[in-house]
């Protein structure tokens, strides 16, 4: 036994409304009276009035005539028919990039919502939606649903994510999920032409939504020698008298300035004699409809990467895996004795059998092939062959990276005061953490007894032990939205929490991913990680993609035939309507029943 | 005694019930008769035939006229006055309106008592034995008691006021007064009144109603349940239902008057918010009741 619609019994909550019902019902105070001879004539000339009486009687009638009717025909199970939607399914795109965001008080994505709730709406109880949205990535929000409310909820939930829009992407993916069915494609966007769709075998209906957004678009800026730069573009269709103000990192405005721009016209205002700062933000103070792109971040001349010196004999093996990974490497020269070192901080030196009193001030280092010296409480000795295979341990810096398989034949046993992350046997092979207060990655051994370089995992490896010894940087560069940040979390790492540039907490960032997605809103954020020995802080910038920065509109329009061979439209069931009404005209008729008693 | 204040009773000897019909008693007493008797009041002369008492003969009348004159004198009688007090449920359940009714009981015992009037009064609706005819002064004291006695909370007999007269009804010409609320349908209230006058009684219909009764103010929905016969009736209080009543109340009094003065009988409807005095020494006076 069991009960095909569960979810029915909810209606046992109307044994609540009987019982409230019978408390509330029409209670008569007893009262003795004298007499009730002239009472009783006032109840029978009221019963008796003609009118009273046979409205009574007839409403009894008529209601339960139309009880009858109303439960006859919900049994019957009416439905409606909407042709909004055609096919058995259907297939909503929705744009979730950073320009539908722009918008005269609503939004357009707050349009496309509620485009797509009607649409659902509209809905018959046979037909399913799928839907996907179209940031960098197409994601897949709800496949073949048909639960109204559960598509409603996901939908009010969703919100800009400033990627760039991949619409071909995100509507080959809709596709694949209704394939083999028939239905169309809903598009809702802002600026889909129809070239970019038209080799789609469905029908599909674009809709761009939104008409002319009045913007002024901040397109570049950039601080070099006190000197600041900004772009601006009015993409107003009249010109413009273009207010930019430049900040510094306190938010204490340092300068503004005003200029009038033709419509269509860009304008570079020139910033002179700025202060010291890490960071500067621009923005425009006009007022116009797209609000994301009128602030801009950028740091003062420090460059985002860092930059790799080599020093002495590097491997070739060494200096390819560094190219390859982006990185443009700086061979350093012999000045005298030693090294010509470049007075940066942030700089990081991957070192080859460089003595100990070589090595540089600052900085962190990769050394490879370690000098045999005795040095200040530690040591390296004369290189022994290793007979075990090496073991490693679980460390974010050989994530990706098996030791195990790798074949080394000798290695320098050392004493240097750093963390073992591979070893052989009691040997340490590689070994990490700080000395003297800067990262250091200790390999010790020579690159030509291991067949290392020739493994997938080396790169990976260099990548790693470059993140890890840059550490230090507090500026980790600019990312589009969602785009993959590399975090090289110190080992002395406790936790870390994102906070934007308002300075509100955004979240706790887990220490164990090395790498974190950036967040959607274009801003200025900041990593606070607190160590053992104190906090730190690391800012990075979310920008616009370049072609998100204007809010251009394109008219709608539906490509591909309906598929009307076999149309099967949606139908909407109502008979809970009219079973609602039949209860309801059951209780009034109660209630008239009731009072007809009581007279 | 809190039926009557004590100035009201000492008025009350002041007056007398009057009445249009002459006293046809046996018993002498102070009111006229239409037969010749032997009051001190003078009436006529007539002369002597055989057969006449001698003692009757006026000899001053004799000396002056050289005829023999009898000498006739006005016969006084008493009157019977029955006194019908509703004492069913309907008149006792309310307080006000059971002292009303009981005090203008006694206000016209006592009054036909003072006047040398013989007094009767039927309880009726009670199964406490009526008080019965009783001449004199000494006896007013007595119908106080009498009926002070009456306000217990036994059970009542069920039948109606107006059935329960009839079982009572006098012998002898006199005056009824009967003493109701009147709820009641109208054809019994005249068939009741007819049997009175048809004992040669003149008939004084006093109403006493309490003020819940001529403007009710009940509100809400109410099971109203009948003193007398404990039949239930719901009623859902409105304006409409209370101007509904009003209307009924309206055309039952104006039936009452109607039949009243058809038939001859002084009809006097009094609500409890009116004082004692003013319906007795005021309305009872102005209708010739008493004087």
């Amino acid at each position: 036994m069991g009960l095909l619609v569960p979810s029915f019994l909810w209606l046992l909550s109307l044994l609540a409304v009987i019982i409230v019902f019978y408390l509330f019902r029409k209670q008569f105070d007893k009262t003795r009276v004298p007499s009730t001879f002239l009472w009783n004539q006032v109840i029978e000339e009221w019963q008796a009035s003609k009118w009273w009486k046979k409205l009574q009687q007839n409403l009894l009638f008529y209601l339960q005539l139309l009880f009858i009717i109303l439960i006859v025909f919900a049994l019957a199970r009416p439905f409606v028919t909407t042709d909004r939607l055609s096919g058995e399914t259907g297939a909503v795109v929705l744009d979730t990039s950073a320009t539908m965001s722009a918008g005269d008080g609503e939004t357009k994505f707050d349009q496309a919502k509620k485009e797509v709730l009607d649409l659902i709406d509209t809905l018959g109880d046979d037909q399913s939606l799928t839907m996907v949205t179209s940031g960098a990535v197409p994601t897949m929000i709800f496949a073949k649903e048909t639960d109204k409310r559960k598509m409603k909820k996901i939908v009010e939930e969703l919100s800009v994510t400033y990627e760039e829009e991949n619409i071909q992407e995100a509507i080959s993916l809709a596709l694949s999920y209704i394939a083999n069915q028939q239905g169309s494609v809903y598009v809702f966007s802002d600026d889909v032409k129809k070239n970019e769709v038209s080799e789609v075998q469905h029908q599909v209906v674009v809709n761009n939504i939104g008409g002319e957004v009045k913007n002024l678009s901040l397109r570049t800026f950039g601080v070099k020698n006190n000197q600041a730069t900004a772009t601006v573009k009015n993409e107003m269709p009249e010109a413009s008298t273009v207010s930019v103000s430049v900040y510094s990192e306190d938010e204490a405005l340092i300068e503004a300035k005003n200029e009038k721009v033709n419509s269509g016209e860009s304008f570079t205002f020139q910033f002179d004699g700025l202060p010291e700062g890490t960071y500067f933000k621009a923005q425009i103070k006009n007022e116009d409809d797209y609000k994301v792109d009128n602030t801009l971040y950028t740091f003062s001349e420090v460059e985002a990467t860092p930059q790799v010196y080599l020093a002495g004999d590097v491997s070739p093996f060494i200096k390819r895996a560094i190219t390859l990974l982006g990185y443009d490497p700086v061979t350093l020269s012999i000045e005298g004795d030693s090294f010509s070192y470049p007075e940066r901080e942030d700089a990081i030196y991957v070192l080859n059998g460089v003595a100990r009193e070589d090595w540089p001030e600052t900085g962190g280092i990769l050394l490879f092939s370690p000098m045999i010296q005795d040095f200040n409480g530690y040591e390296v000795k004369e290189k022994i062959e290793l007979e075990k295979t090496l073991m490693s341990k679980d460390q974010a810096v050989l994530e990706y990276v098996s030791m195990e398989d790798v074949y080394l034949n000798a290695a320098y046993p050392t004493s240097i005061p750093l963390e073992p992350i591979v070893t052989s046997g009691d040997t340490p092979v590689l070994l990490s953490g700080k000395l003297e207060g800067r990262p250091m990655m200790f390999a010790s051994f020579d690159i030509e007894d291991s067949d290392w370089p020739l493994h997938p995992s080396f790169p990976i490896f260099i990548q790693n032990a470059i993140q890890y010894v840059s550490e230090d940087q507090h500026f980790l560069g600019s990312y589009s939205p969602g785009q993959t940040i590399d975090l090289p979390y110190s080992s002395t790492t406790k936790g870390a929490v994102l906070e934007d540039s308002k300075g509100s907490h955004l979240g706790d960032l887990s220490t164990d991913e090395w790498s974190q997605a950036a967040p959607y809103q274009p801003d200025l954020y900041t990593i606070v990680e607190e160590r053992t020995d104190g906090f730190q802080e690391k800012r990075f910038i979310v920008t616009l993609p370049s072609n998100e920065r204007s809010p251009i509109s394109s008219e709608s329009f539906a490509l591909g035939e309906e598929t009307t061979a076999v149309t099967e439209s949606g139908k909407i069931e109502w008979w809970y309507v009219l079973a609602g009404l039949g209860l309801l005209i059951l209780l009034i008729e109660w209630e008239v029943y009731r009072r007809g008693h009581a007279f | 005694m809190t039926l009557l204040s004590p100035q009201f009773l000492q008025r009350l000897p002041k007056h007398r019930i009057q009445t249009a019909i002459v006293a046809k008693g046996t018993h002498r007493g102070e009111r006229k008769s239409t037969k010749l008797g032997t009051s001190l009041e003078f009436s006529d002369y007539r002369l002597y035939s055989p057969g006449d008492d001698l003692r009757q003969i006026d000899w001053n009348a004799y000396a002056r006229t050289k005829r023999h004159y009898i000498k006739r004198f006005m016969d006084e009688q008493e009157l019977l006055i029955s006194i019908y007090l509703d004492s069913t449920s309907s008149v006792m359940l309310d307080k006000g309106k059971r002292e009303y009714a009981q005090a203008l009981a006694v206000a016209f015992g006592y009054m036909g008592l003072c006047g040398d009037d013989r007094v009767c009064l039927h309880p009726v609706g009670d199964k406490i034995p009526s008080f019965p005819f009783r001449k004199g002064r000494a006896y007013s004291t007595k119908l106080l008691n009498y009926v002070t006695s009456l306000n217990h909370i036994e059970e009542r007999a069920t039948q109606s006021f107006m059935k329960d007269v009839v079982r009572k009804l006098p012998k002898k010409t006199g005056i009824s007064i009967v003493i109701s609320d009147l709820m009641e349908p109208l054809d019994e209230i005249q068939f009741t009144l007819k049997r009175l006058q048809a004992q040669k009684q003149q008939v004084r219909l006093v109403q006493v109603l309490s003020e819940e009764e001529v403007n009710p103010s009940y509100k809400g929905d109410l099971k109203l349940i009948d003193s007398e016969s404990s039949t239930e009736t719901n009623v859902s209080m409105s304006k409409n239902v209370l101007r509904s009543y009003q209307k009924r109340f309206e055309s039952h009094q104006h039936d009452l008057a109607q039949f009243c003065s058809e038939r001859g009988i002084s009809f006097v409807t009094c609500s409890t918010s009116e004082t004692i005095d003013n319906v007795v020494f005021r309305d009872f006076r102005r209708k010739g009741w008493i004087l």
